[in-house]
């Protein structure tokens, strides 16, 4: 499974129980989706899921607005 | 001499005409095209048949249309509903029937929810009878009461009868409509939280809405050279400093977006970057920054005043912030919506030495053209030092509940004062005077909650779990969650008659059941199934046993 495909199950499944099946280019930090509860949940997510550390820094709109945009963080990191 | 809140954009048009009035996301406006923006809806909404004291519907995101919406809505002589985005469409569907909002201003993004919502208004969805049902409001009115929505694109589909238009088609113009309005009139109505489950409409008028916005900028000394952030949606009335306030001065306001609420790192980036010099929100947000806003990295010397309100700012965080925020001014704002704003206290910064007060700031003393009383149960005014209800008698005062005259006569107190009849609000917050005068807020009379600001009545909450059908009794309790933020939490116990295959209903069944009808916020973060509840001598709910609980298992799995 890819990165995308990882954090799609992990959104729709754990974050939102269900309730919304999130798409690659979602925004998921609109009124809907993620809270600010939600936001650091899914960071200890990728920090866990994907062995790494997310520096305060490195929290930003730019790299987590989209599944993509996290999928391009990871790939940048381990460059 | 102004006296309306449209006025503000009339002067400031004038006086500032090539400022920018609002920032968002990197587009802004100027006072003069804002007037101009403002006059075209206006005018459009006058040629729908809006008339002076209608009221209409904003469903917006935070965008620069929130501004002008509002003052285009004043310049056709209504007053304005904030509706939240984000709250279940049967919370939205009620708040516009029971407004009778026939015209709604929107954004392209809101299409496929403004279909749910639609179809709400007239019954067809879950949730909307239990919003209603114990209001005389008709619940499926035979027809649905919006007419008409600006803000959707030319193509799309609607149905039930209501017809639209897009921004584009909105021509600015010079002029405003001619209209006449006082300042006795309507100019907007917040909802919020009820206990009964039913969310009540605060109304202002353009003098108490006036009043405050003057009272705000006097206050902090705001001027046209300030920027202020906008963190407050609009349906959160934290909002009107920065909608009313600062363009009464002429300052730029940057709305800042969804996004960074939720994103301290960039939402300090976005206040340097943009040179705020005031921030006014809950103290989640400033924890937050404190917390994650890599100010290490940042430069926000151009802050002067730091205001939040909503709730109490643990000590620790305050100082901590402004130990890092050391040129700006941290001044604790307070007044439910009902009367805007009525008190403020300015913290003294700690003198080199001084260890970090344990206690919330106060609340401090009433400004000046305002006053109150303290009072016992029975009505008695208490001995300076005791705690009581604060009551306020102010000109930023509400003038009622929408369509609700029971809970409007219940929230004010009438007395003689200085040879005529006064009325005072009554907050519902317990407070003691301390020996220099300042106010403490010590709690509340009821069972009303804050979480990030936000009000949330406990017996709302139950209100909806009892919705049910096959729930007997519910108990819903606060318990702290992350700094500066509290959830809630509950729990059930199921009718005997349900059948066993009904047993079956889960956490999960209860939480959508609720989530279809109370705002995200106020949804429990967790419901117990139970057999039984603790009880105390006279067999009501031991609500407080229930909530040591639940704070000691929470205590436990922190550890």
């Amino acid at each position: 499974m890819d990165n995308q495909e990882i954090l799609k199950q992990y959104i729709s499944q754990t974050l939102l129980n269900g309730r919304m099946q999130v798409e690659a280019d979602d925004d998921l930090l609109g009124e809907e989706i993620i809270d600010s509860m939600g936001v650091m949940q899914l960071v200890a997510f990728v920090e866990d899921r994907f062995s790494c550390d997310v520096p305060q820094s490195d929290i930003t709109i730019t790299n987590f607005r989209t599944i993509k945009a996290i999928d391009v963080y990871l790939a940048k990191r381990s460059l | 001499m102004i006296y309306l809140l449209s006025q503000i954009l009339d002067r400031s048009a004038e006086q500032f005409p090539e400022h920018e009035a609002f920032r968002c996301d990197g587009e802004s406006l100027t006072y003069d095209q804002l007037l101009q923006r403002a006059n075209g809806l206006a005018h459009k909404l006058v040629d729908l048949g809006v008339q002076r004291g209608d009221r209409v519907g904003i469903y917006l995101s935070k965008s620069l249309e929130s501004a002008i919406s509002i003052y285009g809505i004043w310049k056709a002589g209504a007053a304005y509903v904030p509706l939240d985005p984000s709250a279940p469409v049967a919370r939205t569907a009620y708040a516009i029937n029971h407004c009778g909002i026939r015209h709604l201003v929107t954004q392209k993004s809101k299409r496929m929810k403004i279909l749910d919502v639609l179809a709400a208004t007239v019954g067809e969805s879950p949730g909307v009878e239990a919003v209603g049902a114990q209001h005389a409001v008709p619940l499926r009115p035979l027809q649905c009461p919006l007419e008409y929505i600006v803000g959707l694109p030319e193509n799309f589909e609607l149905g039930y009868g209501v017809t639209h238009c897009d921004w584009a088609d909105i021509i600015p113009s010079d002029f405003a409509p001619s209209v006449q309005v006082m300042e006795q009139d309507l100019a907007y109505i917040m909802y919020t939280s009820g206990s009964t489950g039913i969310p009540k409409g605060i109304m202002h008028t353009h003098r108490s809405g006036l009043n405050y916005a003057r009272m705000a900028a006097d206050t902090y000394g705001l001027t046209h050279n300030d920027r202020l952030g906008n963190h407050s949606p609009l349906h959160f009335d934290m909002s009107t400093l920065d909608y009313f306030s600062g363009p009464l001065v002429g300052a730029t306001t940057v709305i800042i977006s969804e996004a960074y609420m939720k994103m301290p790192a960039s939402l300090s980036q976005l206040a340097q970057d943009e040179q705020l010099t005031i921030w006014y929100s809950v103290p989640f947000a400033l924890i937050q920054l404190l917390l994650r806003g890599v100010l290490d990295e940042r430069d926000l010397s151009s802050l002067r005043w730091v205001l939040f309100g909503g709730e109490p700012y643990p000590a620790k965080y305050m100082y901590g912030l402004m130990e890092r925020l050391p040129q700006a001014r941290f001044s604790n704002v307070y007044g439910p919506a009902e009367i805007n704003q009525c008190s403020y206290y300015h913290v003294p910064p700690l003198v080199k030495g001084q260890s970090i007060p344990q206690e919330v700031a106060p609340i401090g003393q009433i400004w000046a053209n305002a006053e109150e009383i303290v009072m016992d149960d029975a009505d008695q005014p208490v001995t300076p030092g005791e705690v009581g209800e604060l009551l306020v008698r102010t000109p930023t005062m509400m003038v009622g509940y929408w369509q609700r005259p029971d809970l409007t006569e219940r929230a004010f107190y009438q007395t003689e004062m200085a040879n005529q009849t006064a009325v005072f609000y009554r907050t519902g917050d317990l407070v003691q005077q301390l020996p220099d005068g300042n106010y403490q807020f010590v709690g509340r009379k009821d069972r009303q909650i804050k979480t990030r600001g936000y009000r949330i009545e406990l017996d709302e909450v139950e209100a909806a779990l009892v919705g049910h059908p096959l729930v007997e009794e519910a108990a819903a309790y606060g318990v702290p969650a992350e700094v500066g933020s509290h959830q809630v939490e509950a729990a059930v116990i199921l009718k005997a008659e349900a059948t066993v295959n009904e047993r079956d209903l889960s956490e999960g069944d209860l939480l959508n059941y609720v989530g279809e009808r109370l705002p995200a916020y106020a949804v429990p973060k967790r419901v117990a199934i139970a057999t039984t509840f603790p009880r105390t001598g006279t067999g009501k709910i031991d609500r407080r046993t229930l909530q040591q609980q639940a704070e000691t298992r929470l205590a436990n799995s922190r550890t």
